[in-house]
């Protein structure tokens, strides 16, 4: 490694020390806040993955619950362990994925958005409307913290922080490895224009699939550790308003890059624990914060560092930044 | 007996299929004109059924004195939105629907500061029931049911037959090529989102009388109309009522037959195995 890359890690190995120590700076409060931020960066990550490719989901919640949902159930009613429900919460979240995709990855722009709305929507009235297993509203309750492995127990909430904060590096590592990768460029191209990468042979459909059923599995992931934190899986965890959160969380952000998506996440997670007191108003300020980035700087908040210094070098005439 | 079940199901059909219609119409020309999906139409819905209530439940004013002031004044806020936001984001239309879903949440949050977190109920405008074939019906829905379709009636008329109504077509067509012969994109935006609000304030008003109201109003009974307006094709006025008229007679046989609370399941997945084979919808274009 060279000097120069060294130094561009550095601040990510900053981050990953402060997150590794804080649980021991702060109360436990902000621990649950941090964990649930967590949780959500998996999925601002795995719903950008789905734009790169100029798709648009609402269904990305109901998928998340697909995970959380299977999990819990596999835990209560069959007795598995939590590290043997995880997997199979992620892969239902997949196939779930995969056959909606099957269904309405034909579809385009406002298509595909209000398609996978309405198939979200009518997953969870699935669980609304057969109480037996999904317990209607009140949803599935008391699933067990995951079992102790190697002595190491995840019972109480910081060491299952230090789970979460595992899966989401992994698997912020494996989205961003899969973007620079050889299927991340031949999806840029995609992107870039279809009917050219379909004359060189690049079927679009499928990679269409292979990126909504992967950020669908992701989805499933977050929504198995989201409801062995909490306990319960019930529709009230997996509305309308948190897919429209998500969406806030990226569009903020800004989806045209990796660190935009964590970046709305993180931005918004803060504004909204200054809200606490007047919790009704964060939708409000959230929806206002949209429409000022949406309006001023289109492409989103991970862009606002080059428009300043290039405002800057304007003003002063000197370059501040390569 | 037979019969009767049967004029049942097709007054409930008919019922149903006008409220989807009168809520999808102006999303369908919204998105046709404005290239705008408008994920806020709900919450214009919402704002018509507060109007409702606020002139006729809590004021105790005429309904049809309500409606109407319902569809002005939603019809005004939509023009306002149109103005402020979506004329500025025109030459990316994917901003202004971004922009939509900020103002879905405003809207929201705008509704439950004023109004507060209790839902109200607006109580029945024209009460009483008439007997028809051993069957009751209330004389509500033989007024508004026809009411409702002179109203689409009325677009109708007003696009096919009228030089404005054909300017607005010619904006639907090729936004484009309508500016060459002198159609006003500015003028013909400002219509069709005036309309698409005025319809909106209408059919909040109409469905107030059998959903509560409240904040959340909106986002309650959209769906429907999405499901309508996607399957119909979007910009798609006749595909629109087409879908309107199945997804009302399906989801009334299946309320009748059934149960009504299967009825999204049954019409998401409809919804989603025409997508499978067209992926515009019965009449959307390429």
């Amino acid at each position: 490694m060279t000097r120069q890359m060294w130094l561009k890690s550095l601040p990510l190995v900053v981050l990953i020390i402060f997150l590794c120590i804080f649980p021991f700076v702060v109360r436990e409060y902000f621990l649950d806040v941090m964990t649930f931020l967590l949780i959500n960066l998996i999925l601002v990550a795995s719903y950008r993955l789905i734009t790169t490719v100029g798709l648009w989901s609402f269904a990305h919640i109901s998928l998340m619950s697909v995970g959380a949902y299977t999990a819990g159930l596999l835990v209560i009613r069959l007795g598995f362990s939590f590290w043997g429900a995880l997997p199979l919460g992620v892969l239902a979240a997949a196939v779930t994925g995969l056959i909606t995709g099957f269904l309405v990855l034909r579809t385009r722009g406002y298509y595909f958005f209000l398609a996978t709305f309405a198939a979200g929507e009518a997953i969870r009235w699935v669980y609304i409307l057969f109480r037996n297993p999904f317990g209607s509203y009140s949803g599935i309750g008391h699933i067990p913290r995951p079992a102790p492995v190697l002595g190491i127990s995840f019972a109480n909430p910081t060491t299952y922080y230090y789970l979460v904060l595992g899966f989401t590096l992994l698997s912020l590592a494996i989205i961003y490895r899969l973007e620079n990768s050889r299927i991340g460029a031949t999806i840029a191209a995609i992107h870039s224009s279809e009917p050219l990468s379909e004359a060189i042979g690049i079927n679009s459909l499928l990679y269409r699939n292979v990126v909504f059923v992967t950020a669908a599995a992701f989805a499933g992931l977050a929504g198995v550790l989201f409801s062995f934190y909490t306990g319960t899986a019930c529709p009230g965890d997996y509305t309308f308003f948190y897919g429209i959160n998500i969406l806030i969380f990226v569009i903020v952000g800004g989806p045209g890059r990796f660190a935009g998506p964590i970046i709305g996440a993180v931005v918004l997670t803060v504004v909204g624990e200054a809200l606490r007191g007047y919790l009704e108003l964060v939708p409000l300020i959230y929806g206002m914060i949209l429409i000022v980035v949406v309006l001023l700087e289109p492409q989103g908040l991970v862009a606002l560092p080059k428009r300043i210094s290039s405002q800057v070098e304007k003003w002063t005439g000197r370059r501040i930044m390569r | 007996m037979q019969t009767g079940f049967a004029l049942q199901i097709s007054m409930n059909g008919l019922s149903l299929s006008s409220t989807y219609a009168l809520m999808a119409i102006g999303l369908t020309l919204v998105v046709g004109v404005l290239r705008v999906l408008n994920f806020a139409h709900g919450e214009l819905l919402m704002v018509g059924a507060f109007n409702v209530w606020v002139i006729f439940a809590a004021r105790d004013l005429p309904f049809p004195l309500a409606l109407i002031a319902a569809m002005f004044f939603v019809a005004g806020i939509a023009l306002a939105i149109e103005r402020g936001l979506f004329r500025r984001t025109r030459g990316d239309p994917f901003r202004g629907f971004v922009i939509s879903l900020g103002l879905l949440y405003i809207l929201q949050v705008t509704a439950l500061l004023i109004f507060g977190p209790r839902e109200k109920s607006v109580p029945t405008a024209i009460p009483g029931q008439i007997e028809m074939l051993h069957t009751f019906v209330s004389i509500q829905r033989v007024v508004l049911v026809p009411v409702t379709f002179g109203v689409i009636a009325g677009v109708w008329i007003f696009l096919e037959r009228t030089r404005l109504g054909r300017a607005v077509r010619a904006c639907i067509q090729d936004a484009e090529a309508a500016s060459l012969q002198g159609i006003s994109r500015n003028t013909m935006c400002a219509i069709v989102m005036a309309m698409a609000g005025g319809l909106a304030g209408l059919a909040g008003g109409i469905i107030s009388q059998t959903v509560k109201v409240g904040a959340y109003f909106g986002t309650a009974v959209i769906i429907k109309a999405f499901i309508v307006v996607i399957v119909g094709g979007m910009g798609s006025v006749g595909g629109t009522l087409v879908a309107s008229l199945l997804f009302g007679f399906l989801d009334s046989t299946l309320t009748s037959l059934v149960n009504p609370r299967i009825t999204i399941l049954v019409d998401v997945l409809v919804l989603l195995v025409i997508l499978a084979f067209r992926p515009r919808g019965l009449f959307g274009r390429d």
